[in-house]
């Protein structure tokens, strides 16, 4: 507020008073000035004190001073931001010890460093994980302590970090026997110059080695998947997996070639809607009715020939019941239902050919015991050479059915082959002929010079022992048989001729097929109708050829090639 | 719901003498508590742009949140509200 004029008394104009008064005026305003400049120096000081620039002169005018009250307003104010600094400082503080707290409790080992590498703080993962050593290490060069090695120091994450002024990381980076992963963050100052640098270390050790572990089952999975995935491309039987609702979940390949069916095509579709076999569908639907019997014959028709498969279905384990898969085998058994056929035919056909001779035996073998006195003595002869020969026949009769047998049942023979003087051979086998009853005159032809062939010498000697005693056994007593040797076409050949009964091309063409006899009437000539058989498979084992040319009445000629040697 | 603060408008413009900065802290200090709570906000409108540095250092050591706007009118406006924690 500006000061107001007034009048003065008397006494107070004259002059000495005046003067007076004029100094102590003076006075006062020098005072009252000291007092102002006092008070916005107080007040400045104060407003400096509290971060702010001082007032200019002018934004204070003194009368202002006193009414405003500038060092009350600011002192007061002071005191908010001495407040707002312990607020401030309780919360820097909290935030310390979180700092501090996390510090310590993170699973990685911390580092901080200052851009020298020197060591400003650290946690106790450091100790364990990366030095296994105590001590204190402020102050320290890091390089001393944590990356020993040059492979290490070339792979510094604090350089890059120092370089770069941003995060920074490396990976597998190895000491102390563990491999980690490094992450490295700046701090900053105001000015974004790098003062501080945070190391982290993340062990990876164990994950590395569960890593590796995995790769190893993994490949182990992937190697043991092979081995099904060839097992089942490789396995002659059909196999089709069904999942509990009975969709395709796999399928080989022979599955697939007997079922007509692609997996590609068929996964997840119900197994009954794409099979068309009916034998394989009844046997399907059986199981599915649970009923027992989960073995079935059925037959397929593959390359046009009529092959016996038999399914078997097995359900495989799973955690529930009604999931429950199945597996479905086709196994070819053909080949056993032949053999088993060929035995039964081999059973009732031997029954049947042991009968004749034997009911012989058995009667005049009953003739001897029983009337032995009362017989003459030449009759008695004649009784044990009937006896005998036809002892003879049964043996032969069980020597074919024993050859047959291995031979089906083994499918092929098993042969020695050596190189042989085929004249020789037929030598042998003529020799065990030469003293028969019937008289059958023998004889062998050579056409050049003699032959030799690779063959095994027994199964050689039992085929030509085979057609001699055929040759003999249907041409009357005394007749010539021939035996004929040459070579040609880059093979031996050898010939059995007999002037004996013949057969019709009928007969002939039936002539190798197993129990087959041309004159099953005459049972005066014994046989099994297993020697042509026999002849043939050993023949053909040797990788030759027969055939036979005969005409009735005139004889036959059986003819027989083998490789040379 | 949390209602909208209280708002508070304080017009120094043209005024030089006394102080911009002295009334604004005066005004600061006597709605301390409020503006802490976050009850209020204060409004300076004010056409010194010496005010527009001085308020702001003084209010934030004060521990308060303080934005500052030129409008197209020429003046400036200070906004002061409680702290942003």
């Amino acid at each position: 507020m500006p000061p107001t004029e007034r009048s003065l008394p008397q006494s107070e104009t004259d002059p000495a008073n005046l003067a007076r008064l004029a100094a102590e005026n003076a006075e006062l305003r020098r005072n009252n000035r000291d007092v102002f400049d006092y008070i916005r120096a107080k007040t400045n000081q104060l407003l400096n004190t509290m971060g702010t620039r001082s007032l200019p002169p002018e934004e204070l005018a003194d009368w202002s001073l006193l009414e405003l009250d500038p060092i009350g307003i600011v002192a007061q104010s002071f005191q908010y931001v001495l407040e707002n600094l312990r607020e401030t400082n309780e919360r820097l503080q909290l935030a310390h010890q979180e700092v501090q707290a996390v510090f310590e409790a993170v699973g990685a080992a911390v580092l901080v460093l200052d851009p020298q590498m020197r060591i400003i703080a650290f946690n106790d993962r450091v100790r364990t994980l990366l030095l296994n050593a105590g001590g204190d290490m402020t102050g320290v060069l890091c390089q001393k302590v944590v990356c020993r090695s040059k492979p290490a120091m070339q792979n510094c994450v604090h350089s890059k970090v120092l370089a770069s002024g941003r995060p920074e990381a490396s990976a597998d980076f190895y000491t102390n026997g563990r491999f980690f992963d490094v992450i490295g963050q700046p701090i900053l100052d105001p000015q974004g110059r790098v003062t501080r640098i945070v190391l982290a270390y993340n062990d990876v050790t164990e994950h590395k080695r569960s890593q590796s572990d995995l790769l190893v089952a993994l490949d182990e999975v992937r190697r043991a998947k092979e081995q099904i995935d060839t097992l089942l491309r490789t396995m002659s039987d059909g196999l089709v997996a069904t999942d509990g609702k009975r969709r395709i979940v796999l399928m080989n390949q022979a599955a697939e070639e007997l079922l007509g069916l692609c997996l590609h095509e068929s996964p997840g579709l119900p197994l009954l809607d794409v099979i068309s076999h009916a034998g394989l569908r009844t046997h399907l639907e059986a199981v599915a009715r649970g009923e027992a019997h989960l073995l079935t014959d059925m037959e397929f028709v593959i390359d046009g020939q009529k092959r016996v498969f038999q399914a078997r279905t097995t359900a495989f384990s799973s955690t529930a019941a009604s999931d429950q898969g199945r597996i479905t085998l086709l196994h070819d058994v053909t080949r056993a239902r032949d053999i088993e056929r060929v035995k039964d035919e081999i059973l009732s056909t031997a029954a049947h050919q042991l009968r004749t001779p034997l009911s012989s035996v058995i009667g005049y073998s009953d003739l001897l015991i029983q009337a032995y006195h009362d017989i003459g003595d030449e009759a008695r002869l004649e009784y044990l050479r009937l006896i005998h020969a036809k002892a003879e026949q049964l043996s032969e009769i069980v020597s074919n059915l024993l050859d047959i047998s291995r031979i089906e049942a083994s499918e092929g023979v098993t042969l020695t082959c050596q190189a042989h003087s085929a004249t020789l051979i037929c030598r042998d086998a003529i020799a065990g002929f030469l003293h028969s009853p019937s008289g059958h005159p023998i004889e062998l032809v050579v056409r050049g010079e003699d032959v030799p062939i690779l063959v095994d010498h027994f199964a050689i000697l039992q085929v030509l022992e085979n057609l001699l005693s055929n040759a003999m056994k249907y041409s009357p007593p005394g007749s010539p048989v021939v035996v004929t040797l040459w070579a040609g076409d880059g093979m031996g050949h050898v010939s059995v001729c007999d002037r004996g009964i013949g057969m019709t091309g009928e007969q002939a063409a039936q002539a190798f097929d197993k129990f087959y006899r041309a004159d099953a009437s005459n049972t005066a000539i014994a046989g099994t109708g297993l020697g042509l058989t026999i002849v043939r498979h050993l023949v053909e084992a040797h990788g030759g050829r027969v055939a036979i040319d005969s005409q009735v009445g005139e004889g036959t000629v059986v003819h027989c090639t083998f490789p040379l040697a | 719901m949390i209602p909208p603060p209280e708002e508070s408008i304080l017009d120094i413009r043209g005024q030089v003498c006394p102080s911009s900065l002295l009334t604004t802290l005066r005004a600061l200090n006597q709605h301390a508590a409020s503006l802490r709570r976050g009850d209020l906000r204060l409004r300076i409108l004010t056409d010194s742009r010496d005010a527009v540095s001085t308020i702001p250092a003084a209010a934030e050591n004060m521990g308060f949140l303080v934005g500052v706007e030129k409008l197209p009118a020429g003046h400036y406006e200070v906004v002061i509200s409680h702290a942003a924690d």
